[in-house]
């Protein structure tokens, strides 16, 4: 992982100065969210005696709140270009049909963490007003907020009670939850595309390190985690913001 | 009012508002377990018997503040054939047995009974878990399970066990893929499977305080080639004791029929087990309770209630206070203070020798 960010930041180092400079500054969100997550057994037990068989993991669609939004900030050149941020991310993983005898809601987890994502980007077409760009680079999880979701935007929105029926599922998702490390790095890749000042990408993330606080060798423990994500940005950049000097008045003089 | 007259009033006031405290009402927990343990015929004659019931009550709260004076204030005897009198109560402990190993048996309902939809939960489950993990790292356990095949009994891990977590994913893996049980008109080899078990037991647990604990959900089972008595005797010769949770949760057994029930009170009397029907076999919540102190009545020197009943015969029971006399009644155990009432049943069985 150490060489992985050496390498990254020698890229960043020889790259970016050659091609001429600009930062843009923007915010991001992310409407949609495919996330999937398997286990290394079949079956969970929680500390309440209980046990749930654990499906076959499968992307499952979330849509979150507002509060899946943040900040960032972005270095380009002419094609190459390095972004990093900080997000407000909720992380929502299904993972078991919630009655083992009829096709009952599936059982989810979820928390909030702090995203810092820091990837390269190359960008085709970069003269034209529509761009084309493919990224690849890492994600960070930090932190773990169980409930409450609290978006740049917008105060406290919790969008997933609903699911949650009995304080039987509020603890198995708190479980869950504490079973998780508190910092996992993911790795990511994806594709997007760039008009005027607005940008959608197309994400892919993959767990690079260990989900797990602590392995437990009689407990199913995390296994993958892929999340996709679609994200939204909007950037400015310091030098549009600069007043261009009036050249008819120039001459003039 | 003159102002000496209020000076008084408020001396009054101030000795007599701190003497009043709030009506001290005791809450008794809203779940409780109780079962009988032991019943020993003492004496017996065709005008008279007496007889000795050791039971327990647990508290869901796990702490038994229940006092003496809670239960012996509120205990009663409800029988339809004698009447009697209770007297002699008192608190006891079991005598002391010392380390034990509990080999598990489960019916095919295991993971039907009790089965909570809405959550998603087996209580035969939470039950078995729950014991495994109270149980104590010098204590040792394992399941098994019989069903109509051949042969009828599973028996799982590799031997006893006092590491309890290695049972999880395979309890967890057997009730979380059921299959559908035998209907109650379809019987199973019970017999057979407990001396299968008996011998596995006797050729794999060691110790002088070895267990089989049934879990039994039906009340008719298959005979053929077995009879109660051989079964008796053999678990009383191997010092295996055999306790039984009769658990009629389900539609798995036939109603009023309890002509099978005897065996279960015949092993636990002769080999020192003991027979506990749950009460509240829809939600399993007695299971919860009695799961987590089950492992003390297999230690011993639990702390458990004695009352002696004198009975006095009439009707059918006239002059039929001889050996080999079996019968099953129930006294009625009320607990009762404050805002809280709960009654129970605990059936027990009376055997003559």
């Amino acid at each position: 992982m150490r060489r992985v960010v050496i390498i990254l930041i020698s890229i960043l180092i020889y790259y970016i100065p050659a091609f001429g400079q600009s930062f843009e500054f923007g915010i991001q969100y992310i409407p949609l969210q495919f996330s999937m997550i398997s286990f290394d057994q079949d079956n969970i037990i929680f500390d309440d005696y209980t046990s749930l068989k654990i499906t076959e993991p499968s992307f499952k669609l979330s849509v979150p709140s507002l509060s899946n939004s943040g900040l960032f900030v972005r270095y380009t050149s002419r094609h190459l270009s390095v972004q990093s941020g900080l997000n407000f991310y909720n992380n929502v993983y299904y993972y078991s049909n919630k009655s083992t005898y009829t096709n009952g809601t599936f059982v989810s987890f979820f928390y909030s963490s702090i995203d810092m994502p820091v990837y390269l980007a190359y960008t085709f077409r970069s003269d034209e007003i529509l761009k084309f760009r493919i990224l690849g680079g890492i994600n960070s999880k930090m932190f773990k907020f169980r409930r409450n979701y609290y978006s740049v935007f917008t105060k406290n929105f919790d969008y997933v009670n609903y699911l949650e029926e009995t304080p039987a599922d509020k603890h198995k998702r708190d479980f869950l939850v504490e079973k998780l490390n508190s910092f996992i790095i993911y790795s990511r890749a994806g594709v997007g595309i760039q008009f005027y000042n607005f940008t959608v990408d197309l994400c892919i993330d993959k767990n690079l390190t260990d989900m797990n606080k602590k392995f437990d060798k009689y407990n199913a423990n995390f296994k993958d985690s892929y999340l996709i994500n679609l994200i939204l940005s909007f950037h400015i950049a310091p030098k549009d913001l600069k007043q261009k000097p009036n050249k008819d008045k120039i001459k003039k003089e | 009012m003159k102002t000496g007259s209020c000076k008084y009033i408020y001396i009054l006031l101030l000795v007599f508002i701190p003497a009043c405290k709030p009506v001290q009402t005791q809450w008794i927990p809203s779940a409780f377990s109780c079962g009988v343990l032991s019943t020993q015929v003492e004496a017996y004659s065709n005008k008279e018997m007496t007889l000795k019931i050791r039971f327990f009550v647990l508290d869901k709260e796990e702490s038994d503040q229940l006092t003496k004076r809670d239960v012996e204030n509120n205990l009663s005897l409800y029988s339809s054939d004698v009447d009697g009198v209770l007297t002699d109560f008192k608190e006891v402990n079991t005598s002391a047995a010392g380390m034990y190993s509990c080999t598990v048996l489960l019916d095919d309902v295991y993971n039907i009974i009790n089965f909570d939809y809405f959550r998603n939960y087996s209580s035969t489950e939470i039950f078995l878990r729950k014991f495994f993990k109270n149980m104590g790292e010098k204590n040792s356990v394992r399941f098994s399970i019989f069903k109509n095949q051949n042969p009828p009994v599973t028996v799982y891990g590799k031997g006893v066990t006092n590491n309890a977590r290695e049972m999880d994913l395979l309890l967890a893996d057997l009730l979380n893929n059921p299959v559908e049980p035998a209907s109650k008109f379809h019987p199973l080899p019970l017999l057979q499977s407990i001396d299968a078990l008996l011998d596995t037991i006797n050729s794999s647990a060691s110790g002088n305080n070895r267990n089989l604990l049934l879990v039994y959900s039906r009340n008719s089972f298959i005979k053929t080639g077995f009879t109660k008595e051989s079964i008796i005797v053999k678990a009383k010769n191997l010092g295996i004791k055999v306790s039984t949770i009769i658990d009629y949760g389900g539609e798995y057994h036939i109603d009023y029929d309890l002509s099978n029930e005897d065996i279960f009170y015949k092993l636990a009397y002769e080999t020192g087990g003991f027979v506990y029907k749950n009460n509240d076999a829809l939600s399993g919540e007695d299971m919860y309770i009695l799961s987590s102190q089950l492992g003390n009545i297999f230690e011993g020197n639990f702390k458990c209630y004695e009352t002696t009943w004198k009975i006095t015969p009439s009707g059918s029971w006239t002059n039929a206070f001889q050996p080999g006399f079996f019968t099953q009644g129930d006294i009625e155990v009320e607990l009762q203070t404050g805002y809280d009432k709960k009654a129970f049943n605990l059936p027990f069985g009376i055997i003559i020798k």
